[in-house]
């Protein structure tokens, strides 16, 4: 019982002392109360902060290990130079054909970039580029929330604001939680793994497949078949690099030759919580996602010649959308596809002109 | 660098691991400490050994139960593989295989091991063709 000793002998000083230890505790937290719950807070901010910049290191360290393959030195300084790029959007105070410049402006930066990458990697095909591209947006993506995140955690440090602190803490979990699935994007885009994004694509390729493939405008691919009668124009982003397409300009052109009868849009939707992966939902508008320009784009040809837009939403979170893509939503993309079919037959009558679009990066799936 | 970014994490989980051991043994010997003490006729100070004893033993197991539970979330994670799927379009044999880089969806496979080989089997004659690519066992959604 020796080492036990220490604590008590025998005597009901200890008592004394605890009870002294409380009331010394209650004043430290009536006064400096806030405080401390401050310090708490903050430290669990620089600990998300800390997982972020890990995070962001990670994925610069993943992508320059990927591009060693191809020995160039320069493509490590692009990459870091690409993570501080700026794309400044135009001025809308006069906002009439805003949506025009934000286009042109978009356009460039992507063909920098892509023009860089080639230029510096000559012997990359157009696919690998794209690939390569998507894995430096993933950097840049988790560089951006580091940023912002030490910017907002240094400034309520600054003002000590508890109220910036406890915002900031609020949505640290969902920042966390977007970061994370980032992270998670780096393995389907450094190999080329179809990712859930690519659900409108997929759809859009399944139907395509065994036609002729035209090329048209930028990143496009299209094709016409004969559906019971009606002629059906399936188009999508050209793959199997990890392009978006630009679905706008190529309805744009088509309907100059071709009057469309109706528009069906296939694309990845977000789901809200609680929703299942993979379900389908249906509805009326330009079903896509992105700044803007190509929703514009459609939305301009649809009203300008009163063509109907019916679209499809495959749901999952936003982790799904750019992690390889699950069985959830191949379930959703062959559900999709009988409904597609069944609907453009519903809607249209036979010598009916009908518009396809698969929306989303389809990053490994070819057509 | 490298080595800096990676020494935190090896040294804290057995820090973390001693500091859980040293709150054992506190814990245990306040809890000793109140059981023996108990003819000592101060009766509130042995509950507060007691009581504090236990607590620290309770939250103790609970910080253990938690470091488990990540540790095996942590696991489970990582046993996600991505299948490619090929179909030979003559003769509809299906195979399923690990991701190989390169696959993509609508693009050529291996060669089909049903169908004899072609006579020009240099081309892609023979060769399945991949119908899907997919992440199997895709964390399920957490269900609430
Ligand atoms: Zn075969």
């Amino acid at each position: 019982m020796q080492p036990l000793l220490f604590l008590g002998q025998d005597n009901t000083d200890i008592g004394y002392l605890i009870n002294i230890l409380y009331m010394a505790m209650f004043l430290v937290l009536v006064f400096w109360g806030e405080k401390i719950q401050t310090m708490i807070r903050l430290r669990d901010i620089e600990y998300a902060l800390e997982r972020l910049r890990l995070m962001r290191d990670e994925s610069v360290k993943f992508t320059k290990e990927k591009l060693k393959k191809y020995g160039r030195e320069d493509i490590n300084r692009f990459l870091d130079n690409y993570l501080e790029f700026v794309t400044i959007p135009p001025v809308d105070m006069d906002p009439a054909g805003v949506v025009w410049k934000l286009d042109h402006i978009v356009k460039t930066a992507e063909d920098r970039v892509r023009g860089e990458i080639k230029q510096i990697i000559p012997n990359l095909d157009e696919s690998q580029v794209l690939n390569i591209m998507n894995l430096f947006e993933a950097s840049y993506a988790l560089n951006y929330y580091y940023k912002v995140v030490r910017h907002y955690y240094i400034l309520s440090k600054k003002t000590s604001s508890y109220i910036l602190i406890i915002q900031l803490q609020a949505i640290l979990p969902q920042v966390m939680m977007e970061a994370e699935a980032y992270l998670g994007a780096l393995q389907a885009f450094s190999s080329g793994q179809p990712i859930g994004d690519g659900a409108g694509a997929l759809v859009a390729a399944r139907l395509m497949r065994g036609g002729e493939l035209f090329d048209i405008e930028r990143d496009n691919v299209y094709t016409v078949k004969n559906i019971q009668g009606r002629r059906v124009y399936f188009m999508k982003a050209k793959g199997p690099g990890g392009a978006v397409g630009t679905p706008g300009d190529a309805l744009m052109k088509l309907s100059e030759k071709e009057s469309f009868k109706m528009i069906f849009m296939v694309d990845a939707g977000l789901k809200l919580e609680g929703e299942k992966t993979g379900s389908i939902a249906e509805g009326v508008g330009a079903i896509i996602g992105g700044i803007g320009t190509e929703k514009y784009k459609i939305e301009e040809v649809a009203t300008k010649k009163t063509i109907p837009l019916y679209g499809m939403i495959i749901k999952m979170s936003l982790k799904e959308a750019i992690t390889p893509m699950t069985k959830d939503v191949l379930n959703g993309v062959e559900e999709a596809h009988q409904l597609l079919l069944k609907r453009i037959v519903e809607k249209s009558s036979e010598g009916d002109a009908v518009m396809v679009i698969g929306v989303g990066n389809t990053m490994g799936i070819a057509q | 660098m490298r080595a800096l970014e990676k020494s935190p994490a090896s040294l804290l989980v057995p820090f973390y691991f001693f500091l859980l051991g040293l709150l054992i043994l506190f814990s245990l010997i306040l809890l000793v400490q109140g059981v023996t003490g108990a003819g000592r006729n101060d009766s509130f100070t042995n509950m507060l050994f007691i009581m504090t004893g236990l607590t620290g033993l309770v939250s103790t197991f609970y910080m253990i139960r938690r470091y488990q539970v990540s540790v095996q979330k942590m696991l489970k994670e990582r046993k996600t593989v991505v299948l490619t799927v090929e179909e030979c379009s003559k003769c509809s044999y299906k195979a399923v295989r690990p991701f190989r880089e390169g696959d993509y969806v609508y693009g050529y496979g291996e060669e089909c091991p049903r169908c004899p080989k072609g006579s020009g089997d240099t081309g892609v004659e023979n060769r399945m063709v991949i119908t899907a690519i997919y992440l199997e066992g895709g964390r399920q959604e957490e269900r609430y």
